[in-house]
């Protein structure tokens, strides 16, 4: 049957309850809405029920499958951004966080978090076995694979991953092969490096006691003020004494957070970033040509960290491809990753171990020279071959 | 030679009534017109510029206010969701209803019904079907006015279309006369509102005037050229005119469905379209808000007694309502009809067209905040009207007008401007890191509003022509997800650039929307 009354609109009444329940409810989510946000959060854990005040932390990692770690507790309550994770509700306090994954070296690092703040840090892990290309003098003409002249690769390179396919071959007969360019290019860059480090080294030595190498080929974005300083991103790479530095040189305003602490007193700052921080500190204060600048509340930033050399003599150092925030150091033993981050300790991972090696890094890519042998370092764990 | 005004209501008399903008008044009046018109551009960039600073300077106080105003953004999309699923239960019962056997019980056969039909360049299958659905509507035709209304300036072609259609619908109506809008009469801007006071004025002289006509026995009925009738249009209309309050004081306000056109639309075009309906449906369910918007109807002697439509401004639908509304001391009403009638949803041949188009649609549309200024000086002239109404009214066109602009800008681009803005200090703040986290949360909470406006989408299609994939129902159901963008782009940015326009005394004229169908 078709109905035969109109549908009134809705009552005035109704609409008004609404309204009101509206109001109520947003003049209820709005103060819990902001108190959680800031960090205020409910507390039923206990038999007393309360308010606690939360911090978070802000990891950066760029390995993937990374399993993290806070405190020896899988971290679960967590928002996963592209190459970050932020973790919430952590109790102030210090937290011990571990990156882990399968062939991957471990990250460790112990940090204050305090409430309402977040503190940031950015993790890296390198490959447990290094990743390695051979760059081979000679290519096979039909497939392009590199020709190795020898055996067997398998015990020379045994320690390694090699990413391209060789073929070994036991003449030195090169009628089927093709001169790899890239060969060429690339002992030309450590023949010039070797020649400039030779021209840099004399006055070097003639000044002081300075035993460190440095390489000249950086890629263009980067400026070589000296032989023992290279300038980039408003961070300034340099030597002093038997140390190297990196120093920020950009506004305090926008600081790196690693450069910056939570001051209160000298034994709390210890305990909570480390007695060589606390140190640094002390020794910025006195010294003429570093500075501190107190930013709001208690932090305090510094303008310029050490970056921990295993107390090896320093062969050549660079920044990490495309990072200010880790620097690679050709030491007496190998090629290493320091982090610039010291709060607590600076986490440092061998990339590619050898003691007669050099290095240099040309475009963001790195390259070593292990015996006869040209290399492309990698550092992220590479598909097999 | 003197205009004769006695029909005229007394306030209508006055030479202020019909203001335009602000340069058609003198002295502090124009000044005070002046500012009023200046207000709601200036407040919508305080209130973005505001913002900005605030997230620069004020962190925190920027972060408290993006999140309490997201909340208020989610409460308000579930109470609009609300509205709108409501009136689309009425609207769909209207259609089950039989308006015919419910009017029975009146006494309306002294009543006639007159369709002013404005065109200007439309072709001529648009106009036709028009009247084609007017003719197949259940009503008695012989009670039906048809005035179609052209312009001199659209040439030659217009007269051809109105010939055309006078010799083929001539003799199925009661009456049907061709008025041609004269061009260029000083004072008046050129569009609709202009020529349908020529036309309606045009009816009087040669239609009700001669033959006795009462005014009061007329309900004129203004719809846009593309307006396609359902068939029980004029029942309900006589229903409603039969059961208000106040019958001669009332404008009814029908349901504009975009869809004549929808299934050759392409996806923007609809969701703009299907919004546009979606926002009038709301309104249907708080008359107080509303004013007339494009096709409605209302009695000829009201309109009479303010002297038609506004003939130097843009949006004459809407400022027909607020005319009468201070002619009437405040009393005069907007009754919702909940029936609906379809018109075109903007679609272009081309998409780059299309997008054109809907904006520059949607800034004349917007710029109906020119009405703002009329108001609010009108009320302050018009003082027959309760002070808590005209403060009632003034508060919510003002904040209409605003949140038209500024909600999609601060939730969808603002939102996040204290991240990109804020000092050192507030970035190392869990409340840093929260916030776009809870905006982007809340955001997707909101965004269960979409759901309700899809589902009711594909309730309100028109059937699916067999040309058309199934598959299409899919794209319909998901496009909705295009209403962040749509908002910002038709909605917010040519309210602004309308604001601005006015703000900056740089008047907009009427702009035609371009009709086709395939």
């Amino acid at each position: 049957m078709t109905p035969s009354s109109d549908m009134k609109p809705l009552s005035q009444r109704k609409r008004q309850l609404i309204f009101i329940m509206s109001v109520l409810l947003f003049a209820t989510a709005v103060p819990v809405s902001v108190f959680y946000a800031i960090g205020y959060r409910f507390d039923f854990s206990g038999d007393i029920k309360s308010i606690k005040t939360v911090g978070g932390m802000y990891v950066r990692s760029d390995t993937p499958n990374t399993e993290m770690r806070i405190d020896e507790k899988p971290v679960d309550d967590m928002r996963v951004f592209q190459k970050a994770s932020y973790i919430q509700n952590l109790e102030a306090g210090i937290h011990h966080i571990y990156i882990q994954g399968a062939q991957v070296q471990t990250w460790v690092k112990k940090l204050p978090v305090y409430a309402y703040l977040v503190t940031e840090v950015s993790s890296f892990n390198m490959p447990t076995v290094p990743q390695i290309r051979l760059i081979t003098e000679w290519n096979d003409k039909q497939t392009g694979n590199g020709i190795v002249f020898d055996t067997a690769t398998s015990t020379q390179f045994a320690f390694a991953s090699t990413t391209n396919l060789l073929l070994l071959s036991t003449t030195t007969a090169t009628t089927t092969f093709v001169r790899n360019a890239e060969y060429v290019y690339i002992k030309s860059l450590f023949a010039s490096s070797t020649e400039l480090k030779a021209e840099l080294a004399a006055p070097t030595q003639k000044n002081s006691k300075k035993q460190f190498s440095f390489d000249v080929a950086t890629s263009s974005a980067k400026k070589v003020l000296a032989t023992s300083t290279k300038s980039w991103r408003n961070f300034k790479l340099f030597e002093r004494g038997s140390g190297v530095y990196i120093a920020w040189e950009g506004s305090f305003e926008h600081s790196p957070y690693y450069y910056c602490v939570e001051y209160k007193t000298p034994l709390q700052t210890s305990a909570e970033y480390g007695q060589h921080v606390y140190d640094a500190l002390v020794a910025q204060t006195a010294s003429s040509t570093t500075s501190l600048e107190d930013m709001e509340g208690n932090r305090i930033c510094r303008t310029e960290i050490h970056i921990d050399n295993l107390q090896q003599k320093v062969l050549w150092f660079d920044y990490f491809p495309n990072s200010t925030d880790h620097i690679l150091m050709h030491l007496q033993d190998g090629l290493y990753v320091v982090e610039v981050d010291d709060r607590s300790w600076q986490n440092t991972q061998p990339l590619y171990l050898g003691k007669n090696i050099e290095v240099l890094q040309d475009g963001g890519r790195i390259f070593v020279h292990d015996g006869k042998y040209f290399l492309e370092v990698f550092t992220e764990l590479q598909a097999p071959s | 030679m003197v205009e004769d005004t006695s029909h005229l209501l007394p306030y209508a008399r006055r030479k202020d009534f019909k203001v335009g903008r602000a340069p058609e008044l003198s002295g502090r009046d124009r000044v005070f017109y002046r500012f009023l018109e200046i207000i709601p551009g200036f407040a919508s960039w305080t209130t973005i510029i505001g913002v900005l600073l605030l997230s620069n300077y004020a962190p925190f106080v920027a972060a408290y206010f993006i999140i309490g105003f997201a909340i208020y953004w989610v409460l308000k999309t579930a109470f609009l969701s609300y509205h709108l699923r409501y009136n689309w239960k009425r609207l769909r019962h209207h259609l089950t209803l039989n308006w015919q056997q419910m009017i029975e019980r009146f006494e309306y056969g002294h009543l006639y019904q007159m369709v002013i039909l404005p065109f200007y360049e439309e072709p001529e299958e648009i106009v036709n079907a028009t009247i084609e659905s007017l003719q197949a509507i259940r009503y008695d035709k012989k009670s039906i006015i048809v005035v179609l209304a052209c312009e001199e300036r659209a040439g030659e072609h217009a007269q051809k279309v109105a010939q055309a259609m006078q010799e083929k619908w001539g003799d199925t109506f009661g009456s049907f006369l061709v008025t041609t809008h004269p061009k260029d009469v000083p004072g008046e801007m050129a569009g609709k509102g202009s020529n349908a006071a020529y036309a309606a004025e045009q009816a009087r002289t040669k239609i009700l005037d001669p033959h006795g006509i009462l005014y009061n026995h007329v309900l004129v009925s203004i719809f846009d050229i593309d307006t396609v009738l359902y068939v029980d249009y004029f029942n309900c209309l006589i229903w409603h005119f039969m059961t208000c309050a106040r019958p001669l004081k009332t404008s009814f306000q029908p349901v504009p469905i975009f869809n004549n056109n929808i299934w050759e639309a392409g996806a923007i075009a609809r969701v703009v379209a299907m919004s546009s309906t979606f926002w009038e449906m709301v309104q249907q369910e708080r008359p107080e808000r509303m004013a007339t918007f494009s096709s409605h109807s209302l009695s000829f002697q009201a309109l009479y007694e303010v002297g038609y439509w506004q003939t130097n401004m843009v949006n004459e639908d809407s400022r027909i309502f607020w005319n009468l509304l201070m002619a009437n001391g405040g009393e005069y009403d907007v009754v919702p009809l909940s029936y609906p009638v379809s018109m075109d949803a903007n679609a272009a041949p081309t998409l780059w067209k299309t997008i054109k188009n809907i904006y520059r649609q949607h800034r004349r549309w917007t710029y109906g905040v020119e009405n703002f200024a009329y108001i609010i000086y009108h009320f302050s002239k018009c003082t027959k009207i309760p002070l808590r109404r005209r403060l009632m009214i003034g508060f919510q066109q003002a904040e209409g007008y605003w949140s038209l602009v500024t909600n999609p800008i601060m939730l969808f681009i603002l939102g996040w401007a204290p991240i990109f803005l804020g000092t050192q200090e507030f970035h190392q703040t869990v409340l840093s890191y929260n916030l776009p986290i809870m905006v982007r949360d809340l955001l997707i909470l909101a965004m269960f509003g979409l759901v309700v406006s899809s589902v009711i989408s594909l309730t309100m299609l028109p059937p699916r022509p067999k040309e058309k994939n199934r598959l299409l129902y899919v794209v319909l159901a998901v496009q909705w997800i295009l209403v962040p963008v749509t908002m910002i782009v038709f909605s917010a940015l040519p309210g602004l650039d309308a604001q601005t326009r006015l703000m900056l005394g740089k008047y907009m004229g009427f702009w035609v929307t371009p009709k086709s169908r395939k």
